[in-house]
């Protein structure tokens, strides 16, 4: 526990060197090509992005709509999964294209589905092994079946861990 | 990365920050309606507006790591593997940005339609920061810092204590529009010294000798300066 907590520490610190090294690369970028350097970050810089840019308003409204039992839940889940718990680590590393607030709410859906037929631990694995191809580089020796398993496992942990975690919480955010 | 996609990281962002530092999420609320209502047709605009949501999701991202640890030895170990003048940004004038009214915030759009955001100066501040660069010292460039706190960079030399610069030239038409909303503008910031430079760019090594006076008022320039010098 003590050597994943520091390891945890250390990949966050070492995250956050990084988001240092890319604010001062785009420094360096734009005080050398002044505004051509968005031409270095984006493909369709003149593309109508911009024009578009309140298309999905509509979807993002619904979502502020949501109930006050689901804000909780989330901010609940955003808290764990932003920990140095072991199972927090695990998931977020495994979905490191995500941002925390989407696994949350992805979680809050999962665990609306069902217990029986394993329907609930199920949903949780697909979310897991979701991005078993963006992580596909680091584990190119695994076959299929081991990722399979080893998702059914972390998914396991997480959904005991959440339980746990959210009935300690439900006070405090009461 | 598509265009389309830097609205997601804005949106994610904001509901990340809305649960922990709600200065942040509205801030980046104000900038979704802000991009909503630029309605642009030019390159210009849409290239300023990439260039400005990639820096400012960059910050965002930087200080929400930092107010996110519990502990003050963590944020402490965080600041440390910062320059000096990134220090200041993130511990001071970034969070006033976030936190406080911004008066100058809209008219950026003004700015950004009327052309009035221009470039001419970007090859001498490039050389500028290099020549700061070589003697060691640290520079931090923002679009905030430029656009809403009269200040083209923010240095630091050897003593480590960071100077808001504001640089014009003396054949620039604007110069003295400049120098008379400079001291008004760091001032509602409450930054607590600043240097308003003129230069000559007729003059042989004028480059070095602005990087030479920055650094050189960047450690001696006494706390509630604001001074104006022309070279």
């Amino acid at each position: 526990m003590v050597y994943n907590k520091v390891s945890s520490s250390q990949e966050k610190l070492e995250d956050f060197i990084q988001l240092l090294e890319s604010s001062r690369q785009l420094q360096q970028d734009i005080l050398t090509r002044g505004l051509d350097a968005a031409y270095l970050y984006v493909d369709d810089v003149d593309g109508d992005w911009l024009e578009n840019w309140d298309e999905e308003e509509g979807d993002l409204e619904t979502e502020a709509n949501g109930n006050l039992a689901g804000e909780k839940f989330e901010k609940a889940t955003f808290v764990f999964l932003n920990s140095d718990d072991p199972v927090a680590v695990k998931v977020r590393k495994r979905l490191k294209e995500k941002s925390l607030v989407e696994i949350a709410a992805e979680l809050e859906k999962c665990l609306m589905l069902p217990e029986e037929n394993d329907r609930r631990l199920f949903a949780v694995k697909e979310l897991l092994v979701g991005s078993a191809s963006l992580g596909s580089k680091t584990r190119g020796n695994n076959d299929e079946n081991d990722d399979e398993i080893e998702m059914l496992e972390l998914a396991e942990d997480l959904l005991e861990k959440l339980v746990e975690f959210l009935e300690k919480s439900s006070d405090r955010y009461e | 990365m598509q265009g389309k996609e830097i609205k997601g990281l804005l949106k994610s962002l904001t509901r990340e920050a809305s649960l922990i530092e709600p200065s942040l999420a509205k801030r980046l609320e104000e900038i979704d309606r802000w991009i909503k209502n630029l309605k642009p047709g030019s390159l210009t605009a849409k290239k300023f507006v990439m260039l400005f949501l990639k820096q400012m999701l960059n910050d965002s991202k930087i200080f929400f790591a930092i107010q996110s640890l519990s502990s003050p030895e963590e944020r402490e170990l965080y600041y440390q593997q910062m320059k000096p003048t990134e220090r200041y940004w993130f511990w001071d004038l970034f969070p006033k940005w976030l936190r406080e009214n911004d008066p100058k915030f809209y008219i950026w759009r003004q700015k950004l339609m009327s052309g009035e955001f221009s470039q001419d100066d970007k090859e001498l501040l490039e050389q500028i920061v290099h020549n700061i660069n070589l003697s060691k010292g640290t520079v931090v460039q923002r679009y905030v810092a430029d656009l809403s706190m009269a200040t083209d960079l923010i240095v630091s030399g050897s003593l480590e204590r960071s100077l808001c610069i504001q640089l014009t030239s003396v054949s620039d038409k604007l110069s003295q529009e400049k120098s008379n909303n400079w001291e008004d503008t760091i001032r509602i910031w409450r930054i607590d010294r600043g240097l308003f430079l003129s230069y000559n760019p007729g003059k042989a090594d004028f480059v070095e000798e602005v990087a030479e006076i920055v650094l050189e008022h960047s450690n001696n320039l006494n706390a509630g300066s604001y001074k104006k010098l022309s070279l």
